[in-house]
């Protein structure tokens, strides 16, 4: 079928991206779901900052490529084999499929499976193709590749069923659109990966998004205090208004050591001035060398940062051992959708994850560009693309 | 000076000490430290009485001169104490305190009982700079004094110490239903801040057992958690549970009376075992699975049994209580049916005191519900019949003061 779908070509293209567009909304072919495949009208998609990584080249893709991972939409058709969802549902896109059969998916560690990183990396869905097209002269079609199995930046989606997890319609499609990325990573982080207990000290460093998904969720369970830290105030005074007990604002020319200092003395009373649980949610070098340096002796620090690949860790390695820490990385809340998803809309419906918060803004499909350039500059948690009015 | 002569009869060990503490600038003794006081006794089973002179040299300093505190001892005038279930088992000759075919007696008489105080800092026994609390500062000790040296303490699980030293059992840690304590260098000691009255703050020891017990559960956000057993315990539970994020909290009660304030204490459903089918009511809620945390806190078989029906597979069972009766149950529901995690729970845990206190702090649990009774040094038969009997009172308290 013929879809409208937002292209990337080119990485790396300025800023404004409302100047450059980077992303050009295109006619293109949609195959048809063949066997374990779902057709979803996309409804609502959020600019996350993994798309953005895309588009300013600092995660390189194979292009062209239709973005988009963060996604709710209604399922239309499904192919032969689909046991999980039926037509009408709404879904949520989850950008790491899940075979199935693998030894992480068997265990219940999904996030580490393997066909589903392939898949990924190359740009397909886990039928290992590509079912997205431009049609070219005659019947020339050239392959357009898949973000994370998904491509939500489009009118329509083909996607793997291991890609879509069921909805209750009891939460408004707006705020479902979070929990396939920012609600699962971040509340996940929390409460897979860290693991806090009511009571306990949690640090979060870098309030974007992500970051405000896993405050909602230190919230949640009943973290005794929650520090944010972030180089921007006005994510500060969002993050208090959301339930942090202490907020501390890194100046960038800082050194790493003053501001891990400053905040530590600051901290004095709790933990021997630092926290039982310090989470990087920034994507950064230097945001995890904070969060890991915030991290009381014996203490965890978490981190869903997905940097340049060529950013590598610089800690001090004689206070790994010295200071018994642990560090854990967690992918997609180290979660089970499946599991993980209608927990979290029971919690919403209950008021404890108050997912409206989250939303900044909707806009229209053809200010798509426009967005990344409030996402870029920090000004907003989450906003979302209204694909739901596209035909 | 009157002291010096003394000193050059004791042993070097204590000389040195002594002669540190003396030169220190140590005016932290509060010289209206009476030489006796009023308190109970536990004498014996069924033998609680109330002493008007209890004396301070045998009970609080072990045979020393009241000025002669050593470093790390703090002394209080107690403001409130507590009574617990164990206590008045502990009247009643409970087999577990006074000791049967299978087990030696715990208490030792004569003792001053009672574990859940409050006081005042009247006395220190270091220099106050050295000191974590001052005089006048309000604090609690943990109910537990640990040893440090044996195979728990050493694994850091001091409240499962071997020795087991709490106060108002052991005769080395009299306890604080009387007008002063000691605690000795060994205790925990917490302050409380003064925003908190002492009528709130005798429930801290209750809580800090309430919130080990609910952490014992690994609750995790979204689960579905039952707390069995309304009273002073249970409901600390309940208010703790709720801090972890469960979707949904349920409290179960015989008493209709205890499930409101179980309500107040933030459980979502509440359910009468007596009026309703409680197990099926829990698989109809869970889609036929079963709770995910089962919180048992009521010491009586059925709510065991109930609980290990309710529970889903991989579920976490805490077990809290004191137990009168036996309880039987097919044991294949812990293993091959249902592969369950069981899990005892014991006193405060590493941070129950500190997590309470924060807590009442922050009025995550209306405490004025929970303690119902603050009665005198000679009501305190009364006060233990209200806690055996349960059904006029949650918390009792004793107030040294009235």
């Amino acid at each position: 079928m013929k879809i409208r779908a937002a292209v990337l070509e080119q990485m790396g293209k300025p800023v404004p991206y409302s100047v450059s567009k980077p992303l050009i909304i295109e006619e293109l072919e949609l195959d048809e779901p063949e066997q374990d495949e779902v057709l979803v009208k996309m409804w609502y998609v959020g600019l996350c900052h993994s798309d953005l990584s895309v588009i300013n080249g600092s995660r390189p893709r194979p292009t062209p490529m239709v973005l988009g991972h963060e996604a709710v939409g209604q399922v239309l058709q499904i192919g032969p084999g689909v046991d999980n969802v039926s037509v009408g549902d709404m879904v949520s896109c989850i950008f790491v499929p899940g075979c199935g059969q693998c030894e992480g998916c068997r265990i219940g560690r999904p996030t580490t499976c393997i066909p589903g990183a392939e898949a990924n990396k190359r740009g397909v869905l886990l039928c290992g193709k590509t079912h997205l097209f431009r049609t070219g002269r005659g019947t020339d079609r050239q392959p357009v590749y898949h973000m994370g199995g998904t491509s939500g930046f489009a009118t329509h989606a083909v996607l793997s069923k291991h890609s879509v997890v069921k909805v209750d319609q009891g939460i408004p499609p707006e705020y479902a659109a979070l929990l396939g990325c920012g609600v699962i990573t971040g509340v996940g982080a929390v409460t897979n990966s860290a693991k806090v207990s009511f009571g306990s000290s949690v640090a979060i460093v870098g309030l974007g998004g992500v970051g405000v998904c896993a405050l909602l969720g230190a919230k949640a369970c009943g973290a005794g205090q929650i520090v944010a830290v972030d180089l921007d105030p006005r994510k500060l005074a969002k993050a208090k208004e959301l339930g942090a007990t202490h907020t501390f604002l890194v100046h960038k020319d800082d050194p790493i050591s003053k501001t891990v200092e400053t905040i530590r003395s600051q901290l004095g009373g709790i933990s021997r001035g630092g926290v039982d649980y310090a989470l990087e949610m920034a994507g950064s070098g230097p945001a995890l060398q904070i969060a890991y340096g915030i991290t009381k002796p014996g203490g965890t620090t978490v981190t869903i940062g997905l940097p340049d690949p060529a950013v590598h860790l610089d800690i001090q390695q004689v206070s790994i051992t010295a200071e018994e820490r642990t560090l854990i990385g967690s992918y997609l809340g180290s979660g089970v959708a499946t599991r993980d998803l209608p927990r979290y809309v029971d919690l919403y419906k209950k008021g404890s994850l108050p997912l409206e918060k989250l939303v900044s803004g909707i806009i229209p499909f053809r200010e798509i560009n426009q967005g990344f350039d409030m996402l870029e500059k920090g000004e907003v948690i989450r906003v979302l693309v209204n694909l739901k009015d596209e035909k | 000076m009157e002291r010096f002569p003394r000193l050059e009869r004791e042993n070097l060990r204590i000389v040195i000490v002594v002669v540190e503490v003396a030169w220190c600038d140590m005016a932290t003794v509060d010289k209206t430290i009476p030489d006796h006081f009023r308190g109970i006794l536990c004498r014996g089973v069924k033998n609680y009485t109330v002493e008007e002179e209890i004396a301070a040299k045998d009970t609080l300093f072990e045979g020393r001169e009241k000025e002669q505190l050593l470093p790390g001892e703090v002394l209080i005038r107690v403001t409130r104490c507590g009574i617990c279930a164990g206590d008045a088992k502990c009247w009643s000759g409970a087999p577990m305190f006074w000791g049967d075919e299978t087990r030696k007696p715990y208490v030792e008489t004569p003792v001053i009982p009672g574990h859940e105080f409050v006081g005042e800092v009247i006395a220190l026994g270091d220099k106050e700079d050295k000191s974590t609390v001052k005089v006048g500062d309000q604090v609690t000790a943990e109910q537990i004094v640990a040893c440090g040296n044996c195979l728990y303490c050493r694994k850091g699980l001091r409240w499962l110490c071997a020795p087991h030293d709490i106060f108002g059992y052991h005769r080395c840690v009299h306890g604080g239903m009387g007008q002063y304590m000691r605690f000795p260098e060994k205790s925990i000691i917490y302050n409380i801040p003064k925003k908190i009255s002492p009528s709130e703050a005798v429930y801290v020891e209750p809580l800090s057992c309430g919130v080990h017990g609910a952490q014992r559960g690994r609750i995790e956000l979204g689960d579905t958690v039952v707390v069995s057993g309304c009273g002073p315990i249970g409901l600390g539970m309940v208010a703790a549970a709720k801090l972890a994020g469960p979707s949904r909290l349920i409290a179960l009660d015989c008493m209709d009376s205890r499930l409101d304030i179980a309500r107040e204490c933030g459980a979502d459903i509440v359910l009468n075992p007596l009026k309703t089918n409680v197990v099926k009511d829990i698989q109809e809620l869970t889609d036929g699975y079963g709770c995910d945390v089962y919180l048992e806190a009521t010491g009586n078989p059925k709510s065991v049994e109930q609980g290990l029906y309710m529970i889903r597979k991989n579920g976490r069972f805490v077990e809290f209580s004191v137990f009168k009766d036996k309880t039987a149950v097919d044991w294949t529901i812990i293993g091959d049916t249902k592969e369950l995690d069981i899990l005892g729970a014991h006193c405060s845990g590493d941070n129950g005191y500190k997590v309470a206190i924060d807590m009442i702090l922050r009025r995550q649990i209306p405490v004025e519900r929970i303690v119902t009774h603050e009665l005198s040094l000679d009501n305190i038969i009364q006060g233990i019949q209200y806690v055996n009997e349960g059904k006029e009172s949650i918390k009792v308290a004793i107030d040294p003061t009235k």
